[in-house]
Parts: C-alpha cells; structure tokens; sequence
C-alpha cells in the first residue's frame, strides 16, 4: 500500500462517487472515486459561489452552525471556509484560503456531509466502518476513540474499507440496513501512525498545523462503491487505565444496543431540529435487530493492537 | 400525583417520547426525562394497545382473554406496568 499517492483520483471535470450518489463538483476532491455507475443526472452538486451571511428564518445551533426548518444548513469555520447546504442536491463552497487545501474538506466530510445524510433521510452514525468477509462491520465512538485507527489497521489485514468517521446508514433497504461507501480515505493522528509502523512522511496533513494526517488508500480493488449489509457495530470506549491489558468485547443486550447507537447519531441536535428524532430512534431498533452490537473497551496506547484486531474479526465470524 | 391507577382511568401513548423495536419487543425512550425502558413480549403487547387511548379496565380485560393465568393477577401486573411508564412520562392518564 502507498500512503501518498492515491491510485484512485477523479479525471479533472468527471463526476464522482459519495454514497451512492453521483457528485459534480467545482471543488477538487481528491477523495472521492470516479463515478463509473448509470447515466443519470447528478444527485449532488457542489459548487463554489458567495454564501449569504444570514439564511432566512435560520435558527443558531451553535456561533458556527445555523439551521433552517426547511433543511437548509450554514457553518462557517474562520479562515477557512464557509458551506451553504442549499438542498439536499446542491452545496455551495465559499473558500477562505486555496481551494485545494485539505483544511476545506475536512468540514465538508464531516459537519456538511453528515447534514446532508439527514437532509437525504439517511442515518449518519458516528463510526468508521470496513468490510470483513462481506459483512459491513462499523466501529463507532468519539472523536479520539480510535475508530479511524481501528479502521485502518483492519484495512492493512486485507478487509476494504467503506468509509471513515462518518457510516451512512440505510435502514430502508430490501434486506436491512446497510451502510454505503464513502471514499477510501482515513484520517489518522500521529500515534496511530507510529502504532502501525507508519510515518507522516510525505502524508497530507488535513488542518493546517494539526498532527492529524490524511491517509489515502491505493487502488481501487480496496474499496467497493456496492452498499454492504450492516452486521456488527463496536462501540469503542478507551480505558486509561491498563486493568487487564487485555481489550474486552461485551456483547451489549437490546436496550443498551439502542442507548449507545442513539448517542452516535451525527449531527443530532440538527436532526432533532428538523424532526427526524422519531424516524432515527426507529432506524436504530432496525439496525439492532439486524446487527450484534459489542461493547469494545481498549487501551489508550494501541499496545497489543494485533490481538485486539483477531479479536475483531473472530467475533464478525462467529 | 397518586401513585395509584383506576380501573376507570384512561391511558394512551404520551405525545413526547420515542419508540422503535427490536426483534419485535418495543425500547422506548421519554424525549423529557432521557431514560430508557425495554418492554419484554408481553408489555409490547400492551404498548401496541396502547395507540389508541383506553381504559385499564378495557386493557385489563384484553389482556386477560389473551394470555393465561389467574385475572387478579393480570390486573395487577398491567397496573404495576402502567405505574411504570406514567412515572417515566411515556403514557397519559385521563
């Protein structure tokens, strides 16, 4: 594998591939994969243009995030740029720094993307999620819990990854839920590069002056653009302190399942907002019904990383 | 609040709160108050019944042609988890 050149890059102008939508952009994305699906129009549009400083009737979820009833969206990050989540086909981009820096997609692979899941009525988890043996296994918790190191470390085993930080879930599909591929990519900090025998060397930083490095995956053979069905989902919980120095895997009953997939929904409070509380809580009962749900507590310094990853993988198994 | 239910009292699904199912057993959620509660088969059941608003009598006695066991007996657990999930502000009385 080559951290640094990603052998799956878009031609200049094509369209391109997110979630099993078809996305034109006037933004590089570097990320995403070349559509190679039907012929159809595109499902998301992304463009660069001005961005009003106040969308009508918006309400403030937070000083960077405001929300309209009609499932418009505005975050503006300070110097780097501001997202006009217009509809649930069009983005409007308005850079405050080179178009091209890593720094700009950060947010719009993350806040943006995961608002555009719940415009589209689909179930943004917080997780990163791979393929193992066919079954789509998601490994949810928060911000630096590990699951993006988790996610990598199971893609250097051979398993494909489906996407990072971010698991779109559709819980309307015929047979259950499943979750679509985003773009073969994982962000990771510097530890977690060190506790793979990886460096940074030559690898893309994704906010300017952040040890926390993009790494992109080569070749197109590791990631499938085919939805996969949900099986299992981890919810990681780091443990500071070594009790065992082993990582223990609980298999978590109904109600606990559903109490600890309600807290990863992404983006909730604007979920909320637009009133898909209801519809999410139901999505969760469907996905529990369909997935084991495990309980993954693990060190905080990746020591024994190997067995907790066979670990892993013999609980998808079985 | 009286701790205690009337066989004449009506019950129905409180307006704020969520619900989904798993494997068939409802897991409900009060938007207020943010606890969990999971019913097993039989409090599903009533859950189900519980759409439309009802007396307990009129649930006690559903329950009671439906499942097996002494009717006393029944009374008293359906009251017992109506007690339950007024408290948790999942349902309303009256």
């Amino acid at each position: 594998m080559s951290a640094e050149s990603g052998g799956v890059t878009a031609s200049p102008g094509g369209d391109l591939f997110l979630c099993g939508w078809r996305v034109r952009s006037d933004l590089a994305l570097p990320e995403l994969t070349p559509w190679i699906g039907d012929d159809r129009e595109a499902d998301l549009t992304i463009r660069i243009g001005a961005i009003p400083s106040r969308l009508d009737d918006a309400r403030d979820v937070s000083p960077l995030l405001q929300v309209t009833s009609q499932k418009q969206a505005r975050l503006s990050i300070d110097g780097v740029a501001s997202y006009w989540l217009r509809s649930s086909h069009e983005i409007v981009v308005d850079p405050q720094m080179a178009a091209d820096s890593p720094d700009i997609r950060t947010f719009l692979f993350g806040t943006v993307l995961g608002l555009l899941v719940h415009c589209r009525g689909l179930m943004p988890l917080h997780a990163s999620c791979i393929r193992i043996g066919g079954k789509g296994v998601a490994i949810s918790g928060m911000s630096g819990a590990g699951k993006s190191t988790l996610a990598a470390a199971l893609t250097r085993r051979g398993h494909a990854l489906v996407s990072d930080d971010i698991c779109v879930i559709d819980t309307g599909a015929a047979g259950g839920p499943v979750v679509r591929p985003a773009f073969p990519r994982v962000k990771l900090w510097q530890d977690s590069l060190e506790a793979m025998g990886l460096g940074s060397d030559g690898l893309e930083a994704n906010r300017f002056g952040q040890r926390k490095y993009y790494l992109r995956f080569a070749g197109a053979a590791d990631f499938h653009t085919e939805p996969v069905s949900l099986k299992a989902v981890f919810l990681l919980r780091a443990q500071n302190v070594a009790l065992s120095g082993q990582a223990e895997i609980q298999k978590l009953p109904p109600m606990a399942a559903v109490a600890g997939l309600n807290d990863q929904i992404y983006r909730k409070r604007t979920a909320a907002i637009w009133g898909r509380e209801g519809e999410l809580f139901q999505a969760i009962g469907q996905i529990v019904s369909a997935a084991d749900v495990y309980r993954l507590s693990r060190r905080t310094d990746f020591s024994e990383l190997d067995s907790l990853l066979r670990c892993i993988e013999d609980h998808v198994a079985s | 609040m009286p701790s205690t239910l009337s066989l004449t009292d009506t019950v129905s699904r409180a307006q704020k709160h969520l619900a989904t199912e798993v494997d068939g057993n409802f897991i409900l959620m009060s938007i207020e108050g943010g606890v969990y509660c999971g019913l097993d088969e039989i409090g599903s059941d009533i859950w189900r019944r519980l759409a439309r608003p009802l007396t307990v009598e009129a649930l006690c006695q559903a329950m009671a042609a439906n499942y097996r066991g002494d009717r006393e007996q029944i009374t008293a657990d359906v009251l017992e988890l109506l007690v339950s999930l007024r408290d948790q502000r999942l349902i309303h009385v009256g």
